[in-house]
């Protein structure tokens, strides 16, 4: 039973790493992260946010390979501060919350683009539709936890909001860009 | 073409602004009681966006009117017209201004404050005079409607007044109003 130490001693390893990854690099999320998305009505920009999504992140600038994001986002909480547009973003045309209440974020794999700043190759599933695309984000340490931020464009037809009529780009633009601000903690 | 007002008759610019009014403000109030049964879609979209158009072009018409109206005075009253019927006439087209002033002022509260986007006729962007706020939004449209209400009251005694003239009295007052008619000078009749 010679190769019994160098077992125990892997697993041993394994078993910190995996410990010090966790402690490392699971991040909670904090009050004050937002996720915003900016539209276009009528050649007007409009601003709006989802009050309720959870992230579950796992992020170590020096382990990229360990990294991994999942959000779960509520539908229901997308709101404009306008009660018409959003009983219509909500309704079946759009969104159809009813049937899809809610939309993931999932990633693949990350790369360093520049000093503080990845990219994600990442899954985007709202209604029925998962849409690949890549995730550039900066990412920055601060001394109780860090901050995340990015800025997506998204085309609304690829997730079949707005179809049919709504499909109109002069009344509502195909172009969305959203927003992410995560404040994040080391998770206990 | 007399641009200015005479004792006789009303000049141009104030006929051209009298009915290009009248034209509109009739139009938005048929349009605006009926949009709202619209299906919703961007053809709705497009006809309040119309609406809000309109309605600013109203605003500024009658800002403009009051203006002129300032430098312009009305004619004379045609003779043998009573005391009663001198105020009433006052009191009426008084209330027009402060009304057809405040219809488009609500209805652009209104949208502000229901934090909808202006452009005018898709050209500028109109600025918001609030941000968005529900308490705001509610009274806003009470006024638009309740004015929308007080308007029509008016817009009928301002409409059978003015066929009276025409019709019982047989003055000049409405022909002197109508575009494209040349009363005989010296007619007040
Ligand atoms: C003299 C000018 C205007 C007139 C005569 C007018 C007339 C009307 C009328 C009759 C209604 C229906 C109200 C009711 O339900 O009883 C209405 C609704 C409305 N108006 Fe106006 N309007 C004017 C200007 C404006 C302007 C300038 C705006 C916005 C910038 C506007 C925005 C609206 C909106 C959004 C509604 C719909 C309310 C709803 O759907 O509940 N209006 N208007």
């Amino acid at each position: 039973m010679k190769r019994l130490p160098i077992v125990v001693s892997l697993g041993f390893a394994c078993a910190l790493l995996v410990g010090f990854s966790v402690e490392a690099a699971d991040w909670t999320q904090q009050t004050g992260s937002t996720l915003k998305f900016r539209g276009e009505q009528q050649g007007e920009a409009f601003e709006g946010g989802f009050g309720r999504f959870e992230s579950k992140i796992s992020f170590d600038p020096a382990a990229l390979e360990t990294a991994k994001f999942d959000v779960s986002i509520d539908i229901t909480s997308a709101d404009t501060a306008n009660s018409e547009r959003d009983e219509t973003m909500l309704g079946a045309d759009f969104f159809d919350s009813a049937r899809f209440p809610k939309a993931q974020f999932s990633t693949g794999t990350f790369r360093e683009i520049a000093p503080g700043r990845y990219e994600a190759e990442a899954t985007l599933r709202i209604r029925d539709k998962s849409v690949a695309l890549k995730f550039p984000f900066s990412w920055t340490a601060a001394a109780d936890g860090a901050e995340l931020r990015a800025e997506v464009e998204l085309n609304r037809l690829d997730f079949d909001i707005g179809t049919g009529d709504w499909e109109d780009a002069d009344s509502v633009g195909h172009k969305v860009v959203v927003m992410v601000r995560l404040l994040l903690k080391p998770a206990a | 073409m007399q641009l200015k007002t005479t004792a006789e008759v009303w000049g141009s610019v104030a006929k051209f602004l009298h009915w290009s009014i009248a034209i509109l403000v009739i139009l938005m109030m048929i349009g605006g009681k009926t949009m709202g049964d619209l299906p919703n879609g961007p053809d709705k979209m497009w006809v309040y966006s119309m609406h809000k158009s309109m309605g600013l072009t109203i605003l500024a018409l009658m800002l403009l009117r009051l203006v002129w109206r300032l430098f312009d005075p009305r004619p004379a009253a045609p003779p043998g017209l009573g005391k009663l019927a001198r105020t009433a006439s006052r009191t009426v087209h008084a209330s027009f201004y402060v009304l057809l002033i405040v219809m488009p002022i609500s209805g652009w509260l209104y949208n502000s404050a229901s934090n909808f986007p202006l452009k005018w006729f898709g050209l500028f962007s109109v600025p918001a005079l609030s941000g968005p706020d529900k308490e705001l939004k509610h009274f806003a449209h009470e006024v638009h409607e309740t004015v929308f209400l007080i308007i029509l009251g008016v817009l009928v005694l301002h409409v059978a007044a003015a066929l009276k003239h025409h019709f019982i009295d047989r003055d000049s007052v409405l022909r002197r109003m109508l575009p494209f008619v040349r009363p005989r000078s010296g007619d007040t009749r």
